[in-house]
């Protein structure tokens, strides 16, 4: 392995309850690389997704963003839990993008993407309007700017939330189902965007439903079904090659 | 089809056989009931203003002697403070019980079900006579440690009527303001904070600036309502002799005997002061009412 992983997870297990959700997930996110979580709803994704940037805590196992371990710090042979600050900081470099956008619906457009650069980088306003500004207009839509949540449409909120997460310059974007609250015309529009942060070469983890996309889009495609990683490896191979009886009935289902 | 050919289509034919065009002009059918009830309404309420005002038991000419009667404006200005300070107290005290009713540390919570149950759950008339009467039950307030040492220590004589009738409005509102402003954060939604938070922010930072304002918009028209009623009740507190606005006009009837028209005097200050509150809300949820 040439360079240093973004993303490292070894035998990562997470159970709510008595329920075990995660149950030994081991993952390896190279930098620059995209990589789609493909799995049938209740099989871990989003968990996954939300431990990485610690929503969620892991119960055991390893898992580190850029070669520091998520919510602790090593100091021999001890990991010391990371103070509410540290923690915040280092979820300042990973962005996150919600199946339901959650966007501040209190705030403008604008608004909603200057919030993180001058709450959380201290950037100060006229600045951060620029960078809002910019990545507004690279989403396509500069001219939705003064619009609240409330007056756009789905693909159009979920492309601001994307541009939200921009605005903190993140060396890792996460996707907890980009598309699935979106009407059918509608994907096509954020899909787009996130294409475009791939040819850009931005670290991506996207749990998607939209098996074509992945395809397209992905370096690596993980299947998970059940709290474990079923099977990862390139596009074609998963797509095209299905080993796992589990996978080959997945993408039938998925159609 | 293109549209030129559906330009040929014939327009629909009404029931009586013409053709729609766009200039008719519509008759409207007069609503004959709602005329009437108008009427009897009217008529009903101009027959109790005509009795009122020609009644001489109103004395209406005692009510303008006394409307601005100094110890009536006086009254006027405990009524008011007492409704600010037992409000900005109760507010406070409500946002900081629902954030422990809603902390995930049960010892909070619990905390917090238990002050929302006893003061919700007892009479606010009891309330304020308990803390009038606190020296009678604690000739000696000690606040520090169990068993000291203490911070603050003094005689139970030095609660004022004034400070025991803050203390029982306060602590009673804010078990209710608890209520209001836990149902306002949870109406916001936990995607809100979580965004927020995998932003970068604190989870302070993240209630202040994000879930709190959206909250508020739930919150404010309930607090409005409290604090009108707060404005009435603290006419309660006429019972432990504090002249606020009732108390004052009591004070004079006793000593004139014009018993309505000085409870007249109260009311239409109640009144104005409820109206003025009323504009103030329209005003502040419009401001707050913003992307919703």
């Amino acid at each position: 392995m040439a360079a240093e992983p973004m993303v490292l997870a070894e035998g990562v297990t997470k159970s709510f309850g008595g329920l075990d959700v995660l149950k030994g997930i081991s993952l390896e996110v190279a930098k620059g690389q995209v990589v789609c979580l493909i799995g049938p709803s209740g099989s871990g994704k989003s968990t996954f997704l939300r431990c990485i940037n610690n929503l969620e805590s892991i119960n055991e196992g390893w898992l580190a963003v850029d070669g520091e371990m998520v919510g602790y710090r090593q100091e021999g042979d001890h990991l010391v839990e990371l103070r509410e600050k540290e923690v915040a900081s280092r979820r300042a470099q990973i962005g996150m993008v919600f199946q339901h956008f959650n966007l501040f619906a209190h705030k403008t457009a604008i608004k909603n993407v200057m919030e993180g650069p001058v709450v959380v980088r201290r950037m100060n306003r006229a600045k951060a309007r620029q960078l809002a500004e910019s990545l507004l207009e690279k989403v396509g839509l500069k001219d939705k700017a003064d619009a609240y949540p409330s007056q756009l449409s789905g693909g159009q909120q979920q492309r601001v939330a994307i541009a939200r997460a921009m605005a903190m310059e993140p060396k890792l974007l996460l996707f907890d189902e980009p598309t699935s609250a979106l009407d059918p015309e509608l994907v096509g529009e954020v899909l787009e965007v996130i294409r475009d942060l791939a040819r850009g070469g931005m670290t991506m983890i996207i749990v998607t439903h939209e098996i074509n996309f992945a395809r397209d889009v992905a370096d690596k495609i993980v299947f998970m079904d059940a709290g474990i990683v079923v099977e990862a490896g390139p596009p074609d191979e998963i797509i095209n090659a299905p080993k796992s009886a589990r996978l080959r009935d997945f993408l039938t289902n998925v159609g | 089809m293109n549209l030129s050919d559906r330009k040929a289509a014939p327009l629909p034919a009404t029931a009586a056989g013409g053709t729609l065009k766009h200039n008719w002009k519509i008759v409207r059918r007069p609503n004959y009931t709602k005329w009437m009830v108008d009427t009897v309404i009217v008529l009903f309420v101009l027959s109790l203003a005509w009795m009122s005002i020609t009644n001489p038991n109103f004395q209406w000419d005692v009510v303008a002697k006394y409307s601005f009667h100094p110890s009536i404006l006086a009254g006027l200005r405990t009524t008011l403070a007492l409704t600010v300070i037992t409000m900005l107290l109760g507010v406070a005290i409500g946002i900081i019980f629902s954030i422990f009713m809603l902390s995930e540390d049960r010892f909070l919570s619990s905390f917090a079900a238990a002050y929302i149950w006893l003061f919700r759950g007892t009479p606010l008339l009891v309330q304020l006579i308990f803390w009038f009467n606190i020296s009678a039950l604690y000739p000696q307030i000690n606040i520090g440690l169990p068993g000291g040492p203490y911070l603050f220590s003094f005689s139970g004589n030095a609660i004022t009527p004034f400070m025991a009738a803050v203390l029982g409005l306060a602590l009673h509102e804010g078990a209710y303001m608890a209520e209001i402003v836990r149902g306002g954060i949870l109406a916001v939604g936990k995607g809100q904070s979580q965004a927020a938070i995998s932003l970068g922010m604190t989870r302070l930072q993240a209630f202040r600036r994000i879930t709190l304002p959206q909250a508020l918009r739930i919150i404010v028209p309930a607090t409005g309502n409290q604090v009108i009623l707060m404005l009435k009740t603290t006419s309660l507190v006429s019972v432990i002799a504090l002249p606020e606005l009732l108390y004052s006009a009591q004070n004079i009837y006793a000593r004139t005997f014009e018993v309505i028209p000085l409870l007249i005097v109260a009311s239409l200050w109640y009144l104005l002061m409820c109206s003025l509150l009323s504009i103030l809300q329209y005003f502040l949820e419009r401001k707050l009412g913003k992307g919703f």
